[in-house]
């Protein structure tokens, strides 16, 4: 698997921040810069870690092994190592090598596709019973941030020891467009903007830190444009609201709220929009069976107002603060929306519901010789199908039984012998029901692009 | 080794038997060129005797293989077509050149219907140009495009300007001997544009028959050359003409000749693994006998139907229709004429117009879209179809085929927004869920200009223009004059992007001069 995830970055600089001012950890002379890159070193090498995480990936209708390697920090002395989701996302055997060459095994205990970050827990009695000393890197304010602040990349590129790469902070707010992806097809990067630096990233620095030279973790690596040395880094401000909600949360995952909305940048289209100069944005979609939807709000309405306060997003770049704004708040959340539509005001009264997964889980079916995954309500609103029941095909083994019948990837299986497929556990238990009832052959029904297609199945 | 493997091998060493029985020509003991004819003082006495022996067979004219090939080439000479032609496209004319051949005295020439695509309308293809070498010298005629047969694959174009005596020399199809493995042919084509499209004759051999899906014949690496070219055997007759196909080589075997096993070819190299086909003439001998005429060009007619699925025997008998055969309706469009006489997805046809689909040859699938086929837009057509409620029959009009993209208005830009826009086409609205009557237009295309500058990309639906409402391409082009003749500081556009249709605004900003 592909530790750092290559892009092409189309966004362009933004007019940069309070350069005028001084940075209190700047080095005034040659020699007080290697001074503080060693000071900074010291303090955070030795929480950096090396991530072996293997997980099972589904594709081509098998269930399979498969393995990365990638960074991380000890975060806490609970044996907490912060890194990313696709290194450690979904894992189920991980291994960490530490400052001193030693293993130790790990477990995931919280993973955000979102914001690309995932936590793993140390396995404490193992440190104990080797005898390891563990040290804990200290956080950070990524708001302190300035550019052109020098900060060393660590980490383990192409799985290599442990190592160091300096540069500094080329953007503090980058903005890296609306559609990223994980490798497993998951969303990404929709409620941050990054942190860009020259410091050298490659594949397998992925989850370890950006430090600062005061020796604090200022961010968490995670992409790069490879061969242009411009790196991409989680501002660790959001990686420590992930940290606290992931900790606080029985499965370790983070709740957001969502109310169905896409957004536009406003810039330049004040005259047309008649709006103020920073005032609103504007919804260029709005997700069907959304509360946003059913609540009356429509697309190309302006967004001014959100629970009474003002919404400004001129620039691309504001667009994942008004998102989180939303998906911030607990799930259920009374919210008045105030929009201009045809330059009159209107306002909205809806709950929040829960931001579902962009892509659903998997599972192999291993007796037809396929993967299937479940489909969720971004999915179904992606691929434009009529609602959620079903199971998507994510692959299909040659020669097994439901190759021979012509199933294909992509088909989503609605029916099994008439019976509708309400969901991803519905089908499991009726695919278990069929095998264990001994029935000779099952129909499927199929929904292949928006044809409806019939797939016998012989079990003998 | 496998049976496969036995009768593959089997087949090389028949071809390597033809081989040594046939005389070996020049070419194949390492001369690329076929000697030229002795001259006149060094002739050999014709008259010779040859020393057959008494009550011997009639002996054969005494003709090299080399002479024999240079026979066919010289037949070739006039028969054989560089085509050259225009598209006019968005951005400007493309030109194309390729091989084709004279198929009728008054100047009926065909060609690979490759060439045409279906993006273009007929009008877009002009300027077209037919050199042939004729005895006099090279002539070149204009010529006009007739249209193609998708069936056949060969589209016609016609010499417009010969004189009322002027007849042309035009290709022969041998009615007997087929092609076998082993036969050797001449294929004559042009070279490639470095090369000034000069006129190139190659030899190659027959190496296999290839009857499914349709007949085709394998022809010899050697044979390798532009597609188009036309294909002639050692008597003169025209056989087909040149295709490529993609097929795998891995796994054959490399014969020296003598024909000793010498290995497998074990690696297929990137790309390089397409095979010579010989198109042979049957496929299209019915578009030369009757070619497209313009005027002629029929709607195509269309029910409205996607996803058909063959109903197997195994399906029927899941589903109790016992011996029955038919085609599963996997999707019908909504407000097509399908839909509008009652048929449903799932529904299974089980006759068309009296006639039922369980032909022995082809499937069910095959012989619906034929039977479909058959009426012609507007005609009447009835089916009988079983659905959970038993049989039923249904019967309403066969439509016309939606308008291809090809033949959508459109309408340029061109000056400094340099973009273009075409009517909506039913296609565009299916795919994206929108009801067949949208209003608006596409962006078809554009290039580096305004429009592109303010981030307008092609798929764009436009729907609206400031605050006006776009009905069609026609009233764009209205609104969009009328807008920009007061020289604007910006343009705004609303259009639906992408899959889901997101409702984008659009700013192109002007910097009249």
């Amino acid at each position: 698997m592909r530790k750092i995830i290559f892009l092409v970055l189309l966004a362009c600089c933004l007019p940069l921040a309070n350069c005028a001012q001084p940075v209190e950890q700047q080095p005034d002379t040659a020699q007080s810069i290697t001074q503080l890159i060693e000071e900074a070193k010291c303090k955070v090498y030795p929480c950096l870690v090396r991530i072996d995480a293997r997980k099972y990936v589904y594709s081509r209708g098998k269930k399979s092994r498969s393995g990365g390697t990638g960074s991380g920090t000890v975060i806490d002395d609970q044996g907490h190592v912060l890194t990313n989701y696709h290194v450690a996302g979904g894992a189920t055997e991980i291994k960490c090598t530490l400052y001193n060459q030693e293993m130790v095994s790990a477990k995931l205990v919280g993973e955000d596709p979102w914001t690309d970050l995932a936590l793993i827990k140390l396995d404490m009695e193992e440190l104990e019973k080797k005898n390891i000393k563990l040290y804990v890197a200290e956080l950070g304010d990524s708001q302190d941030i300035k550019v052109g602040d020098f900060v060393m990349a660590m980490g383990t590129p192409f799985g290599l020891s442990r190592s160091v790469s300096l540069g500094i902070i080329g953007n503090d707010e980058r903005f890296l467009g609306d559609s990223m992806r994980l490798p497993d097809g998951k969303a990404t990067g929709v409620f941050n903007n990054w942190i860009q630096t020259d410091a050298s990233i490659n594949p397998g620095n992925s989850g370890g830190p950006l430090v600062s030279l005061g020796g604090k973790v200022i961010g968490v690596n995670a992409r790069a444009i490879p061969g242009a040395s411009t790196g991409f880094a989680i501002p660790i401000d959001i990686a420590k609201e992930m940290i606290r909600k992931a900790l606080a949360h029985p499965e370790g995952k983070v709740v957001r709220s969502w109310l169905g909305l896409q957004f536009q940048k406003t810039q330049d289209l004040e005259r047309y929009l008649e709006t103020g100069k920073n005032e609103g944005v504007i919804i260029k979609q709005v997700e069907k069976g959304s509360p946003a939807s059913k609540a009356g709000v429509r697309n190309l309405d302006i967004l001014i107002e959100i629970n009474g306060e003002k919404v400004s997003t001129r620039f691309d770049e504001q667009l994942p603060k008004v998102r989180k704004t939303i998906a911030d708040m607990p799930v259920g959340t009374d919210v008045k929306l105030v929009v201009l539509r045809n330059g009159r005001r209107k306002e909205f009264a809806m709950k929040t519901a829960e931001l579902g997964a962009s892509v659903g889980e998997d599972e192999e079916i291993k007796e037809w010789g396929i993967t299937i995954r479940a489909i969720t309500k971004l999915m179904a609103q992606e691929r434009k199908l009529p609602d959620t029941h079903g199971v998507y095909v994510t692959g299909v083994k040659p020669y097994e039984k439901a190759a021979k019948a012509k199933l294909q990837g992509g088909d989503i299986i609605t029916h099994i012998d008439k019976k509708l497929v309400e969901d991803f556990e519905a089908f499991k238990t009726m695919v278990k029901e069929c095998i264990d009832s001994g029935k000779k052959d099952v129909v499927l029904k199929v929904r292949r692009d928006k044809a409806v297609n019939f797939i016998l199945i012989k079990n003998d | 080794m496998s049976i496969k493997n036995v009768r593959m091998l089997s087949a090389v060493l028949a071809v390597l038997i033809l081989f040594a029985l046939s005389p070996v020509p020049a070419w194949a003991q390492g001369e690329l060129i076929p000697p030229p004819p002795p001259a006149e003082g060094e002739q050999e006495p014709a008259e010779a005797e040859p020393a057959e022996p008494a009550g011997a067979v009639e002996p054969r004219p005494e003709i090299t293989v080399a002479e024999m090939i240079r026979e066919v080439m010289e037949k070739a000479r006039p028969l054989v077509a560089h085509v050259s032609f225009k598209i006019q496209t968005d951005s400007g004319k493309s030109k194309v050149e390729c091989t084709g051949f004279v198929a009728s005295e008054d100047g009926l020439v065909i060609v690979n219907a490759k060439h045409f695509s279906e993006s273009y309308a007929s009008d877009d293809y002009l300027d077209f140009e037919v050199q042939l070498e004729l005895p006099d010298g090279p002539k070149t005629y204009e010529a006009d495009y007739l249209g193609k047969d998708v069936v056949a694959k060969v589209a016609a174009i016609r010499i417009n300007e010969l004189k009322d005596d002027e007849k042309l020399s035009y290709v022969e199809f041998s009615e007997e001997a087929p092609v076998a493995v082993g036969d050797q042919v001449v294929v004559v084509g042009h070279m490639g544009k470095q090369f000034n499209y000069k006129r190139d004759y190659r030899l190659g051999r027959v190496t296999a028959v290839i009857e499914k899906p349709v007949k085709q014949y394998s022809l010899t690496p050697g044979a390798s050359h532009n597609e188009d070219a036309l294909i002639l055997s050692m008597d003169g007759f025209a056989l087909g003409i040149l295709r490529k196909s993609g097929g795998s080589s891995g796994g054959g075997r490399t014969f020296r000749f003598g024909g000793r096993f010498r290995g497998f070819r074990s690696f297929r190299s990137g790309g390089g693994g397409s095979l010579n086909m010989l198109y042979p003439s049957e496929h299209f001998a019915k578009v030369i006998a009757n070619p497209p005429t313009r005027k002629a060009e029929k709607e195509k007619s269309w029910l409205g139907v996607m996803g058909l699925q063959e109903l197997t025997k195994e399906l029927a008998e899941y589903w109790g229709l016992g011996e029955e055969k038919g085609v599963i309706i996997g999707h019908v469009i909504e407000g097509g004429p399908a839909d509008k006489m009652g048929l449903k997805a799932e529904d299974v046809v089980l006759e068309v117009n009296g006639k039922r689909l369980d032909t022995d040859q082809g499937t069910s699938v095959t012989a619906f879209q034929a039977e479909a086929k058959k009426v012609e837009a507007g005609g009447d057509i009835e089916l009988v179809v079983y659905r959970e409620s038993g049989k039923v029959t249904l019967s309403g009009k066969i439509g016309a085929s939606p308008k291809p993209v090809g033949k959508a208005k459109k309408e340029k830009f061109k000056e400094e927004f340099k973009f273009t826009v075409r009517e909506l086409v039913f296609f565009d609205l299916y795919d994206r869920d929108l009801p067949i009557d949208h209003p608006g237009c596409i962006v078809h295309y554009y290039e580096s200009g305004w429009a592109a500058d303010g981030g307008l990309r092609s798929g764009d639906i436009i729907t609206k223009i400031g605050n006006d409402a776009v009905e069609d391409v026609g009233h764009f082009k209205k609104l969009f004059d009328a807008k920009i003749a007061g020289k604007p500081r910006e343009v705004i556009l609303t259009v639906l992007r992408g899959r889901t249709n997101q409702s984008v605004l659009v700013r192109i900003e002007c910097h009249w001069k």
